[in-house]
């Protein structure tokens, strides 16, 4: 999967703007370009790597479609970095609870793989 | 009494003359928790209703229509916080981008920006920030609260504040400079055992440095916010005289009485559009603020 598939596939509303590549990671950036070196621009969108491209919870933040609905337990397993056993088929699924998107995981053998950022989960202690 | 505490009641009580018990009583008083809702993330409406879905009444800080006191809970600890819906920050702390007031269509510095609160808050109302910080760490931080609200019109540059180099010329400017950190007390009291007089002359020295950099960045006609969240005459009115003193073209702007804010005039002679903001006023940080415009062409 790329980019282009992921904003076709998820409906991925990019607001107007530059998409940089900067290493392994993918940005978007809508401001001026300005004449600055030691700079670094945009938001994250995603990390590339040879075979595997992993969308971040802002990339996925703007999808309107192709969501798997978590009931409170699960939504508090996956935003404390657990993976959930739910078997799904896809490159990748948008993990929805209520309005909340929480970010993409990756199906694989009866489980949905978590790579939330250690940053961005909540205690270990919140899940159920 | 602990010695920091000690130092730091030697030189405030002279400076806070009748108030000085006031300012004993709230030094260290636990600051109220508040928050600035990140409407780049979800309009603030919404952002309210799930306040009020995980039980919290919060209610309006007067000069900030984003920010809301709220209650004293784990906030950080939430899907609305981990999923860049809401940003905590300290209700004093809203007034620099405020003040700065950024409209659409301005490219806006923030010269010392990491953590990132106040970059975050002025992202969503101008074209393009450009958020500055040279220390690594602290760079770190800014990334990841820009990345967790979804800030993409920011650029992030790392250079030395001093020698930040002049090819851009900014509508806006906001230094909210280091300094010796008075006002942290009220949520870190261990800031005062580092301080010392000597230490905020040696942080007002680096301040005029940033400060006169700053402005030399500033479009004609731009304006600039120096802010910082301690209360020393070094760093605050002595470095507005500095400006004023070396750089014919600046001019002080005076910053208007905001409604239902209580602050008070700069205690130097010369330096009475400046703002002070003290805790026991409206139960906040410590802040000082002032505003500058570049008066040339």
């Amino acid at each position: 999967m790329d980019l282009d598939e992921f904003i076709r596939e998820f409906g991925v509303k990019l607001p107007e703007g530059e998409v940089i590549e900067e290493g392994r990671r993918l940005f978007l950036y809508t401001g001026k370009k300005l004449p600055l070196d030691k700079v670094s621009y945009g938001m994250r969108l995603a990390t590339v790597d040879e075979n595997d491209f992993r969308p971040t919870i802002e990339l996925c933040q703007l999808a309107t479609r192709g969501f798997v609905e978590l009931d409170e337990k699960d939504a508090l397993s996956w935003m404390c970095g657990l993976d959930l056993k739910k078997d799904l088929e896809g490159d990748y699924v948008i993990l929805k609870y209520r309005d909340y998107i929480l970010g993409a995981g990756k199906p694989r053998s009866g489980r949905i793989i978590n790579s939330t950022p250690k940053n961005r989960r909540l205690p270990l202690k919140y899940s159920v | 009494m602990k010695k920091g505490r000690a130092r730091v009641e030697r030189y405030h009580k002279a400076l806070m003359g009748d108030e000085f018990p006031l300012f004993q009583e709230w030094l260290t008083k636990p600051l109220k928790k508040s928050l600035r809702v990140n409407t780049i993330k979800a309009d603030r409406k919404w952002i309210l209703s799930r306040l009020q879905d995980a039980g919290a009444k919060p209610k309006q800080i007067p000069w900030c229509e984003e920010g809301f006191w709220v209650e004293n809970r784990p906030w950080g600890a939430t899907f609305l916080h981990q999923l860049g819906f809401i940003y905590m920050q300290g209700a004093a702390s809203m007034l620099p981008a405020e003040l700065l007031a950024p409209e659409m269509g301005d490219v806006v510095l923030d010269l010392a920006a990491a953590p990132g609160s106040k970059t975050t808050q002025l992202a969503p109302r101008c074209d393009t920030v450009v958020a500055n910080e040279p220390v690594y760490d602290r760079r770190k931080m800014l990334f990841s609260n820009l990345y967790r609200c979804g800030v993409s019109n920011c650029a992030v540059t790392h250079y030395d504040g001093r020698s930040f180099p002049d090819e851009v010329e900014f509508d806006k400017i906001l230094l909210d400079a280091p300094c010796s950190d008075i006002g942290v007390a009220r949520r870190r009291e261990s800031i005062l055992n580092t301080w010392s007089e000597g230490r905020a002359k040696r942080t007002a020295t680096l301040q005029k440095q940033l400060l006169k950099n700053a402005f030399n960045l500033l479009k004609p006609g731009g304006e600039l916010v120096y802010s910082t969240c301690t209360t020393t005459l070094e760093e605050n009115e002595e470095v507005v005289f500095e400006l004023l003193d070396y750089v014919p073209e600046a001019e002080l702007v005076r910053i208007g009485k905001r409604s239902k804010l209580k602050s008070r005039p700069g205690l130097l002679p010369g330096t009475e559009d400046c703002m002070r903001v003290y805790p026991w006023d409206n139960d906040t940080e410590f802040f000082f603020l002032a505003k500058f415009k570049n008066g040339s062409g």
